[in-house]
């Protein structure tokens, strides 16, 4: 029975708004809706209402939420957590009415997401839910995230060398409309397991010691490849192994392990940094240790923590010989600007390689 | 043994209780001169450009101490109390320091109220690394802190007193380390001391109250330490004042969010919004100040000869 | 017969090409305006390139690089497409053989190549605007009524450069007019958007970037004597302008095709083929996509521009 006239929306991150439609749907019985698929038109208009000094992902997540709204949403979800994150559910709600459209905005978390904070507030809007029911909607939701990020991590390290082009994404798609429906954390379970032996199996020619690319920095950039010029699929597409760090379900371990992060920073820090930036530091000293033949660092304009770690990582990669492209997504990013800059990137660490270009 | 300090960012959160320490337990200190242009363009040259101003102003300021004096104090302060935090430039300022300037030494604590890391605590550290015992910095550090919160309460009062005033008033909204740094503030302080306007500070307010205030305005509350007491302010002084004025420097992580819910939200007063960067476009700056003033001048004066149209409207 | 290697570089302002023997020597170039048409200004160095052939030689290997490099890539059956950043650096190799750093400010980019041993180790472009840009330089010039050389040498003339703020456009300019009416000679001011120009690439392009000697200076803006020097005097080491440093990207191009062992034969009687080029926008989604078709006599040679797979092809 779902809540009569509510149409929920989660803004488009990677494929996560199928988790929080998940919640959504199973915790307060709204109605979903994906918001209309990102394009330019998303960035303009999500531009065109926000602040000019804020980051990015407040851009295209007021973008997807006006049309979403123009199409009926009324709901809009948003995790009321982290860094200016925090406080996206405010100004965006504001905005929203200031337009005129009538809506609520649920804030999942307030300061620090924890698993009992979040039944908190679902429950305080729905107060028929029940801690069992809530528990298994989330072990239902924490199982898919594991899989969905584990699948997609194999995917991205082998995708440039499949044999039958597009079998992975066919597969992953697949796997990601079959297991909404997974009732709970067992059903979800097996759908993955049944995935990820086809996705295992599919046919691939992987050279020995292929280029190997580290993407890190901060999560809407990296994860949203409209947000980043589909950069995976353009380095896929130039056979590189891409080895990504800061997806959802690393990143919600992240949060509450800056301490391990700080110590397995080779010394570059000693404290938490802010937001995630501790995690893109301590993989990018892993990965300059690993040999890795580059690293790619994300980030939206103005993001802080991030501009904190670029210090950090300029050392990182002058002390290990490791080559760093920065890049910075506006809504204003040319999109063959980026692809020129990862072909020279690309070009320079085949030459490092001494191989011809 | 001598402890320089920038005279930047946490600095004008924390001089009365910093210099009060050091003078209590006999510390000789340095602090870096008003910012001015040199140091500008040291702190710009050593910061990746994307970061916000008043940061590359901070680091200008350290690399200005570099060689005069024995360490640099740049403590690490997360934040004052659980949900009271800082920036993330600011609490990463020391790890930033540490790599921009890898020589440089420098006197540091942490003051972590989540790792019950408390201010007290930093304190008999730094007094330990100057050879201090834990009793002398302890009572250096609870002297400090009382002078400092004294001095503080007597700035709130004397702003209630001159908001009581009669005269043209206006709040500035601003990070401190905007407000009273030399090249970002002092321009736009200095002229509205010039033409006899009066200013007030939504920083100059008792901190439990500030953060009552902004729960209430904003229905949830606002885990950064500085916006909340800022916001807390133009809460309680703002049917006080003709106009609000807002400076920032680029790019502001906080003030992108609250600035501009502030402009959405306040109806009733005119705003000014300043954004403050290295590329010293002062001309701008000017003529925006002489065009704000017009409008809350020309708004006083319709105030005390309410025109026939609003009379008949009551 | 000989064999020569033809390289194409295609900008948003300048079109170049050049040819070259398997020493590297080059046989014949040239450099003409794009204006605007990339095809047209492609066929009228092809055909001053021929006029300047000698017979013996024939072309067997063709590359381009710059903004079109698709577009002449695909009209001309290039071997090799190459992105502008790579092939500056292998052209300028094989001039400056131990070149360690290229500065480079171009019309609408600005970039920095930094290179061990032969081999690129890393390189930046420009995040921010055009601002510090070539075609920047150009419209102030135009705005100060200064041709671009008489801009160099009154800018050489100053004592004391006034400062300008070019980050932005926008800001720039309104600078640039503010220090105009408040009285800074014409001197002054040039000199200061020269050492703006300076000062703003090694904030953006150049940070955290380790600048070793040689340095080789390329670009449109190289050839602004003015921005050398301050170039020297920022950096102090001196700053090498190539004459023919406007040839380095059509040099590396032709040199990266001589290593391509593909051959082709090519005639220079391409420049009579009608080509034809049209954009389409797709209108399957509001990404709005422009899609790009060339067309080689009436039939379509190739498409390109699509974000998505469900967008129309041709």
């Amino acid at each position: 029975m779902s809540v009569t006239g509510k149409l929920a929306c989660a803004p488009q991150i990677g494929d996560y708004h199928i988790i929080a439609d998940m919640l959504i749907e199973r915790c307060l019985n709204y109605k979903t809706m994906r918001c209309p698929p990102m394009t330019k038109r998303t960035l303009e208009i999500g531009a065109r209402h926000s602040p000019d000094m804020i980051c990015t992902p407040f851009k295209t997540t007021l973008g997807n939420f006006i049309e979403a709204a123009e199409q009926g949403a009324n709901v809009f979800i948003m995790p009321g957590v982290g860094c200016r994150l925090g406080f996206y559910d405010i100004l965006q709600k504001q905005i929203l009415d200031d337009l005129g459209y009538e809506c609520e905005m649920i804030a999942l978390f307030e300061y620090i997401p924890t698993v009992k904070r979040l039944y908190t507030s679902l429950s305080a809007i729905n107060p028929d839910l029940t801690k069992e029911d809530f528990d298994t909607v989330f072990a239902t939701i924490a199982r898919i995230t594991l899989d969905m990020d584990k699948l997609a991590d194999f995917i991205r390290r082998n995708r440039a060398f499949e044999i039958n082009k597009g079998e992975y994404e066919k597969y992953y798609r697949a796997y990601l409309d079959e297991v909404t429906s997974a009732e709970n954390a067992a059903a979800a379970e097996s759908i993955g397991a049944a995935y990820k032996e086809k996705i295992e199996s599919v046919a691939i020619n992987k050279p020995n010691n292929p280029i190997r690319i580290g993407m890190i920095g901060e999560i809407a950039a990296v994860v949203e490849p409209f947000m980043n010029c589909y950069m995976e699929k353009w380095l896929s597409n130039h056979g590189v192994e891409i080895i990504r760090v800061g997806d959802l379900s690393t990143m919600a371990v992240a949060i509450f392990t800056v301490d391990e992060q700080v110590k397995n920073s080779g010394g570059y820090v000693d404290y938490n940094i802010g937001s995630t930036a501790n995690d893109a530091i301590a993989n990018a000293y892993k990965m300059a240790q690993s040999g890795i033949d580059g690293i790619i660092h994300i980030k939206p304009s103005s993001c802080s923590p991030e501009i904190t770690a670029m210090s950090i990582l300029q050392n990182i990669s002058r002390d290990h010989d490791v080559p760093f492209m920065y890049m910075t997504y506006d809504t204003e990013t040319s999109e063959a600007g980026v692809h020129t800059r990862l072909e020279a990137f690309i070009d320079m660490i085949t030459m490092k390689r001494g191989l011809q270009i | 043994m001598k402890i320089g300090i920038p005279r930047a960012l946490q600095y004008f959160f924390y001089e009365d209780l910093w210099l009060n320490f050091f003078k209590n337990i006999g510390i000789e200190t340095i602090v870096s001169p008003t910012t001015n242009k040199e140091i500008v363009k040291k702190g710009v040259a050593n910061s990746i450009d994307e970061a916000c101003f008043s940061s590359k102003i901070f680091i200008g300021h350290v690399e200005y101490l570099l060689d005069k004096c024995d360490m640099i104090f740049v403590p690490r302060i997360e934040n004052s109390a659980v949900r009271e935090e800082y920036c993330t430039r600011i609490f990463g300022l020391y790890d930033l320091v540490r790599n921009t300037f890898p020589d440089a030494k420098i006197l540091n604590a942490e003051v972590n109220y989540l790792y019950r890391k408390r201010e007290s605590n930093a304190f008999v550290k730094i007094g330990e690394a100057l050879g201090k015992t834990k009793e002398e910095s302890l009572e250096a550090y609870q002297n400090a802190s009382s002078t400092a919160e004294s001095i503080k309460a007597a700035k709130i009062l004397k702003q209630e007193e001159l908001l009581k005033g009669d005269g043209i008033k206006i709040l500035i909204f601003s990070h401190a380390y905007n407000t009273y740094d030399a090249c970002i503030g002092k321009e736009i302080t200095d002229y509205f001391n010039k033409n006899d306007i009066k200013i007030a500070y939504a920083d100059l307010v008792d901190e439990k109250e500030a953060q009552a205030l902004t729960k209430e305005a904003y229905g949830k509350r606002v885990y950064w330490k500085v916006s909340a007491q800022l916001i807390g302010g133009i809460e309680k002084y703002r049917d006080s004042v003709d106009g609000i004025v807002l400076i920032s420097t680029f790019p502001c992580g906080p003030d992108s969010i609250f600035n501009e819910l502030l402009i959405r939200m306040i109806k009733d007063k005119p705003i000014l919004s300043l954004v403050i960067d290295e590329l010293d476009a002062s001309a701008g700056i000017q003529t925006r100040l002489e065009s704000f003033t017009d409008i809350i001048m020309a708004r006083r004066l319709s105030q005390r000869t309410p025109s026939k149209h609003v009379r008949n409207r009551r | 017969m000989k064999k020569a290697y033809l390289g194409i570089d295609i900008g948003s302002i300048s079109t170049k090409g050049i040819v070259i023997d398997e020493n590297n020597n080059t046989l014949a170039d040239s450099y003409l305006w794009t204006l605007g048409n990339p095809i047209q200004a492609v066929k009228n160095v092809l055909n001053e390139i021929a006029g300047k052939m000698d017979g013996s030689y024939t072309v067997v290997n063709i590359g381009t690089t710059g903004s079109a490099r698709k577009l002449i890539g695909t009209v001309l059956g290039a071997q090799v497409v190459k992105n502008e950043i790579t092939a500056h650096a292998v052209g300028t190799l094989s001039v400056v053989p131990d070149v360690k750093t290229i500065l480079e400010i171009g019309g609408q980019d600005s970039k920095i190549i930094l290179i061990n041993q032969g081999v690129v180790m890393d390189y930046a472009m420009n995040t921010l605007c055009a601002a510090g840009t070539g075609s920047f330089l150009t419209s102030q010039a135009k705005r100060l009524d200064l041709d671009l050389d008489d801009f160099a040498s009154l800018a050489l003339t100053s004592e004391n450069p006034a400062k300008i703020a070019a980050r932005c456009t926008v800001f720039a300019e309104s600078d640039l007019v503010h220090k105009a009416q408040i009285g800074h000679s014409k001197a002054d001011i040039v000199a200061g958007l020269c050492r703006a120009i300076v000062m703003n690439y090694l904030n953006n392009v150049g940070k955290g970037k380790q600048i070793k000697s040689p340095v080789v200076f390329q670009g449109g803006v190289s050839k602004n004597s003015a921005v050398v020097k301050e170039f020297e005097k920022e950096l102090q080491m001196p700053v090498h302008v190539d004459p023919n440093g406007h040839l380095m990207g059509a040099l590396g191009v032709a040199v990266l095709c001589k290593a391509s062992k593909e051959e082709t034969s090519f005639d220079f009687s391409i420049t009579d083929i009608d080509f034809v080029t049209k954009g389409i926008e797709c209108t399957h989604c509001p990404n709005n996509c422009e899609i790009i078709c060339v067309y080689k006599n009436g039939t379509l040679l190739d498409a390109w521009g699509n974000r998505c797979e469900q967008g129309a092809q041709k």
